[in-house]
């Protein structure tokens, strides 16, 4: 292999020309120009400012020694340049160097010895395009590059130096793409630029490029320790799965994450995905992220305050960790296969919340806001307790409860905004709460609510204005041993059981199937002036333990009303209830009933039920008289 | 992805009543068996009735949110 040193400044590269070509640095011209087994040297005595332009597709075996040449353009004029060679430095130019028209550089040794370092310039326009298409050595790339293509390749790509890449890159099936602490950077700031991987595991990344988009053309994985990075520009995963460490988008540039139908799986600890600065953020597709990490170290999601368009869907599918979701927005949060816990933290969820059986919920003060404004989302629980307040808020969302909801016993569920379905299921919370005049709609229809708290509040629907209650075959148990009180708002409710020991004060004038009770002796205290249409009333004490029913200023009546049929009532000491309807109101104080005073409507005499007295003599006078009919 | 089956059940011992469901694959139904899933629903029923048959601590301040808008 002979030298051929660049001389003369300016000129024509051909492989005739003489002109520029000379044996020693900087030494006459006249020498032959290099062919495939040369070297080419283009160095400080080649020129100050000065252009190459090729005349012909070049064939050296290598360029290695080019660094040293400032003010070098190499104007490729429509043709290109192979290097045939192995050398260390098969191609190393100074970072100043400029490229003139395609700078196309094909690397073709098909041998499998040695290193063959690929340098670059640093210029962010007209980098070389890098094609290296044979061989089962080791390449490496430094600085930038425009497209850079292994197609042909079977070795490894060396990965210990950073890079940048402003065009495509195609990673061959056939090679390795070594793992190292180089990070490769997709820099273009204009157009799409094509990411094919073929498979190939990748180390760590950043999509930075200003205006710039990278589009990947099949899965792209990086290696188990390695994390994609976006700062600028669009990342369109195209449908395709990218794999990683973490994601972090945390910036306040312009940059858009198009999911597609694609999605990012995630396999670190720590904060793996982090939104958290969603200022000139742009989120499309079908937002989906899983989480794989299986072992105990604490991670955190950072998705920010994404709105509902383009809010992330999180599935956290394996790990016995503590998951932080922090403040921030979710569209559905699954968390099937998860056997860790859930930190308690404010946040919104757009869409479904699965939790899994083996996890953990941890309390917490930090309420929990579903905000979707469309569709039905489901919320399925599978036996765990939701130690945090939820809030239902959003224009025209709809809730569907997939199994029993149970919440702390100091916790609220409440509904401000949208529809909240029950499905027929249980739902235990501390408090309810829809006191507004929102557009909502609770259905309870066929289903249960179990309220534990206490006070005044423990279900308000005070003011229920532009509020549907749909409650037909439906149970709500006050169970406070503490006063509680149930507000109405003058909907139509299914069964209310006084079901603690707590006084329970029925506000507003409402409409029940019946008012019930599951413990005695307990107290239903009717606010004064109110009247509550039942078609049924239940209540029952035992002998000893009698339930009290009043009202909430002593000497003023509330009103009982039931349009038909006798209500009788057992072991209830009565005090200012108007009992009317048209029903026939018994409270007979052989029963074991009180007549407490300033009552109307009541029956309080003491003969024997009547409904016992047919049920005893009925079947008497059949016997009797059915012989004669 | 795995279907996920619903089957509600309602269990109750005469004073509480609660009305839930299994979200289950069908592999998990297949390995639990009739027996199986007979006990997933009494633990959820049992571990439900001691909850809210439990003391109910005191309330927090942060439990009543009237909120128009």
């Amino acid at each position: 292999m002979a030298d051929r040193y660049w001389v003369g400044g300016s000129g024509t590269w051909d492989n005739a020309s003489t002109a520029n070509w000379s044996a020693t640095s900087g030494g006459a011209s006249g020498a032959s120009a290099p062919t495939s087994a040369d070297n080419v040297i283009i160095n400080a005595s080649s020129g100050s400012t000065f252009t190459i332009t090729l005349g012909a597709n070049i064939t050296i075996f290598s360029a290695d020694n080019m660094q040293n040449a400032v003010g070098l353009t190499i104007d490729f004029n429509g043709y290109n340049i192979t290097c045939v060679g192995n050398n260390v430095n098969i191609w190393r130019s100074n970072t100043t160097t400029l490229h003139l028209g395609t700078p196309d550089v094909y690397f073709t040794y098909s041998g499998g010895v040695g290193t063959r370092s690929i340098i670059g310039n640093t210029q962010t326009t007209n980098q070389l395009n890098v094609y290296v298409t044979a061989g089962t050595d080791i390449v490496a790339l430094i600085n930038n590059y425009n497209n850079v293509d292994f197609t042909g390749f079977s070795g490894s790509h060396a990965n210990a130096s950073n890079k940048s890449i402003y065009g495509n890159l195609l990673v061959s099936s056939g090679m390795t793409w070594t793992d190292g602490a180089g990070t490769t950077t997709f820099a273009a700031t204009s157009g799409t630029k094509l990411i094919t991987t073929n498979g190939k595991v990748l180390t760590s990344l950043t999509f930075g490029g200003v205006g710039g988009t990278w589009q990947l053309q099949d899965a792209m994985t990086l290696g188990s320790t390695r994390s994609a990075t976006l700062t600028n520009g669009t990342l369109d995963l195209n449908g395709q799965t990218l794999t990683a460490l973490s994601f972090n988008s945390n910036f306040s540039s312009a940059r858009t994450i198009a999911f597609g139908l694609g999605k990012f799986v995630l396999s670190g600890n720590a904060t793996v995905w982090n939104t958290s600065t969603i200022t000139n953020l742009t989120i499309t597709g079908t937002p989906v992220v899983d989480l794989t990490y299986a072992l105990a170290v604490a991670v955190t999601v950072n998705p920010g305050s994404l709105p509902e368009s383009s809010s992330i869907s999180f599935n956290i599918k394996a790990g016995t960790y503590a998951l932080t979701l922090a403040l921030g927005n979710v569209r559905n949060i699954d968390f099937t296969g998860f056997a860790g816990s859930f930190v308690s933290s404010t946040r919104t969820i757009f869409g479904n919340l699965t939790l899994s059986s083996g996890m953990t919920v941890t309390a917490g003060a930090g309420a929990t806001t579903f905000a979707a404004t469309s569709g039905v989302k489901t919320i399925t629980t599978n036996g765990k307790l939701v130690d945090f307040p939820m809030t239902f808020n959003g224009v025209g969302g709809t809730w569907q409860l997939q199994d029993a909801l149970t919440l702390g016993a100091t916790r609220t569920v409440t509904l401000t905004n949208g529809a909240l379905d029950l499905n027929a299921k249980t739902l235990t919370t501390g408090i309810f709460s829809s006191s507004n005049s929102n557009v909502r709609t609770l259905t309870m229809t066929g289903a249960s609510v179990v309220v534990l708290g206490s006070g005044a509040s423990a279900w308000t629907m005070a003011t229920s204005t532009n509020a549907t209650v749909n409650a037909s075959g439906s149970t709500i148990s006050m169970n406070s041993a503490s006063a509680k009180t149930f507000s109405g708002g003058g909907r139509t409710y299914g069964t209310l059981v006084q079901g603690g020991a707590g006084v329970l004060t029925v506000a507003g004038s409402n409409t029940f199937a019946d008012i019930s009770n599951a413990t005695q002796p307990a107290t239903v205290r009717l606010t004064a002036g109110t009247t509550q249409t039942v078609s049924a009333f239940s209540l029952s004490g035992t002998s000893g333990n009698l339930i009290t029913l009043d009202t909430t200023v002593a000497g003023t009546r509330a009103t009982l009303s039931d349009a038909s049929g006798t209500v009788s009532v057992s072991f209830v000491s009565i005090k200012d209830i108007n009992a009317t309807g048209g029903a026939t109101w018994d409270a007979l104080t052989a029963n074991g009933n009180v007549d407490a005073g300033n009552n109307l409507g009541w029956n309080f005499s003491a003969v024997v039920d009547r409904r016992i007295i047919r049920q005893v003599f009925r079947p008497v006078f059949r016997e009797i008289f059915h012989p004669i009919f | 992805m795995t279907e996920i089956i619903n089957i509600p059940f309602t269990k109750t011992d005469g004073v509480h009543t609660l009305q839930d469901a299994l979200n289950l694959t069908q592999d998990e139904i297949d390995a639990l068996g009739d027996a199986g899933l007979e006990a997933m629903k009494q633990q959820r029923f049992d571990d439900w009735v001691a909850f809210i048959t439990a003391p109910v601590p005191e309330m927090d301040d942060e439990i009543v949110e009237n909120v128009d808008g």
